[in-house]
């Protein structure tokens, strides 16, 4: 047992550039930001969190603290709240306190959705898991307002704890392998012929389009069925093989197969595709965005710089001084 | 990797664990906010008779469908009791979680229609995924609306269903003061298979639920028929 926890600590000691997740702060405040504005935009974000007596749709009568701190869903908490995750995602996208940021824009939001959960769904939660995670990164040390301002570039290589890139892994693989067990409906098996893409494209709540055309293609639909389904309830392979390759110098059958193939990005190449799909064809709000922002954390600062290259700001000669050199296939 | 860990290191260690502990627990699959009158609705019904053969079990489709209750409280039992403890960590940091997306993809869904009589008879103001009738569409296709209207697909919430109509109604009364009435309707679809849908082109109706009908010298617009505020609450 002494040694699995000193296994679990030391690897949760990992230091490493925090060049994921700043680019994982900067996405993440830019879905908040069109988060907000599609509501604005559509206006749905302010008939459904108003009361009946301020021109909602419904009485509200909602338990959480820091509504019931402001006064309860009126106009003025409302627009308090609203201005409030709208700064947050700036301070985020900017990297302008970075981890205060996310703790306002957190609350923020935590409030709002709490006014009438009716109206929420799946990526309301990733949003606030996300935030969470972002109060508790260093998500605003390199690529920030806040860097150029400390060093004078916009760019610091010098390591931070790599722990909460490792959370937000596993966020994604838990919502994936939870979403994944959960679809017992006759309609992801073969015994419901992989209907379930077809049923879902034709949904009148979710469908953007009149999608009758769809039946043309159900055999690809049926394809799309068979691959969501294994891909979403085996998706707790990813984190499996990043702590493989991680590990490499280790043996293991398993550890040979994951260094040899990067399964991760078999994972990602599916996943964007699905959420890329489904961003065209159904109005699922920021879901699709704020799923495939949690992929940028799936590969390494290292990884990162060598995709992006030159499109990233020198870094400041000092900064590499402290840089914790990564093993050639680090992840 | 750092070799000599710190105190520091053991509390992370131990912070973390816990989180993923809490959140892990969370995301298990559980059949939350069930009723037993939900396993005799169609869809449920056809959805446990199709797992029903396919496990092949010796039982009936009846007594299967009440071992599939008994063991779904059972979870929900011992869930509640191992998720006690860290409520109040989900309600602060926003940690809550709950996958359940698309587990039963329905055959039979409901569509949301708006109809208005100016005068000269009842006419369609707005129905869902019509291109003609979209009357605020901007407003019911926004993300936020379609989820509120999407429960009452599942026939529930009917109160809150009656206090959107209300609203639309007076919105509209505002715009054009001569309208006479409204009636409003979940219309229930059933998707055909993909060969027959290539044939016809065409989704069926299967008939209406709670057709309802408002006269314009009924509406309150004043919002005080918000309806009984509902103290919201987040899965458990």
């Amino acid at each position: 047992m002494g040694t699995l926890w000193t296994r679990w600590a030391t690897r949760l000691a990992t230091r490493e550039a925090a060049t994921s997740l700043a680019l994982w702060r900067i996405v993440v405040g830019l879905v908040v930001l069109y988060m907000v504005g599609m509501g604005l935009l559509s206006d749905d974000m302010r008939v459904l969190w108003l009361d009946a007596n301020d021109g909602g749709v419904r009485s509200l009568a909602p338990r959480q603290w820091l509504l019931g701190l402001l006064g309860g869903p009126t106009p003025t908490t409302w627009a308090i709240l609203v201005a409030s995750a709208t700064l947050g995602a700036l301070g985020l996208l900017l990297g302008l306190m970075s981890r205060l940021s996310a703790l306002v824009a957190l609350q923020a939001l935590i409030a709002l959705f709490a006014i009438h959960p009716a109206t929420g769904g799946g990526h309301d939660k990733l949003i606030t898991n996300a935030l969470y995670l972002l109060c508790l990164a260093p998500a605003g040390h390199t690529l920030s307002l806040d860097c150029r301002l400390r060093t004078g570039s916009w760019r610091d290589d010098s390591p931070v704890g790599a722990w909460i890139r490792y959370l937000a892994v596993g966020q994604l693989a838990l919502m994936y392998t939870a979403t994944g067990w959960q679809k017992l409906g006759s309609e992801w098996f073969p015994w419901g012929d992989y209907e379930a893409v077809y049923r879902s494209l034709l949904l009148p709540s979710w469908a953007r389009f009149n999608l009758v055309g769809v039946a043309w293609f159900y055999p690809l639909t049926q394809v799309g069925t068979a691959v969501t389904w294994i891909w979403e309830s085996t998706f707790f392979l990813v984190p499996l093989t990043l702590y493989a390759r991680a590990t490499r110098t280790r043996p293991g059958r398993w550890r040979a197969i994951a260094n040899r193939l990067d399964l991760r990005s078999l994972y990602a190449a599916i996943g964007l595709s699905m959420h890329l799909i489904l961003f065209v064809l159904l109005e699922l709000g920021p879901f699709s965005l704020i799923s495939a922002s949690f992929y940028i954390c799936l590969y390494s600062p290292a990884e990162w710089q060598r995709i992006l290259g030159h499109w990233l700001p020198r870094p400041n000669q000092g900064s590499n001084r402290n840089t914790v050199p990564e093993p050639k296939s680090a992840t | 990797m750092p070799t000599n860990l710190r105190p520091l290191d053991h509390l992370r260690a131990a912070f973390v664990l816990v989180h993923v502990a809490a959140i892990s627990l969370l995301s298990m699959p559980a059949p939350v906010g069930m009723r037993r009158s939900d396993l005799d609705d169609p869809q449920v019904a056809t959805a446990l008779a199709d797992w029903h053969r396919a496990l092949g079990l010796r039982s009936s489709e009846a007594e299967f469908a009440d071992q599939v209750w008994e063991v779904g409280g059972s979870i929900l039992h011992i869930r509640k009791r191992l998720l006690a403890p860290f409520e109040r960590y989900y309600a602060l940091t926003g940690t809550r979680q709950g996958w359940r997306m698309f587990g039963q993809v329905a055959r039979t869904p409901a569509r949301f229609e708006l109809w208005a009589d100016e005068g000269d008879g009842f006419r369609p103001l707005y129905i869902a995924g019509s291109g003609e009738a979209d009357w605020q569409a901007s407003l019911l296709r926004g993300e936020r609306f379609r989820t509120f209207i999407n429960q009452f697909s599942w026939k529930t919430h009917r109160g809150a269903f009656e206090r959107m109509v209300e609203w639309l109604a007076c919105k509209r009364q505002q715009e054009l003061p001569t309208t006479v009435a409204y009636r409003a309707r979940m219309v229930k679809l059933k998707l055909p298979p993909a060969a027959k849908l290539r044939e016809t082109g065409k989704i069926p109706e299967i008939g209406p639920f709670w057709e309802t009908t408002l006269q314009s010298h009924e509406l309150v617009c004043d919002g005080s028929r918000g309806g009984p505020a509902e103290a919201e609450q987040e899965e458990p």
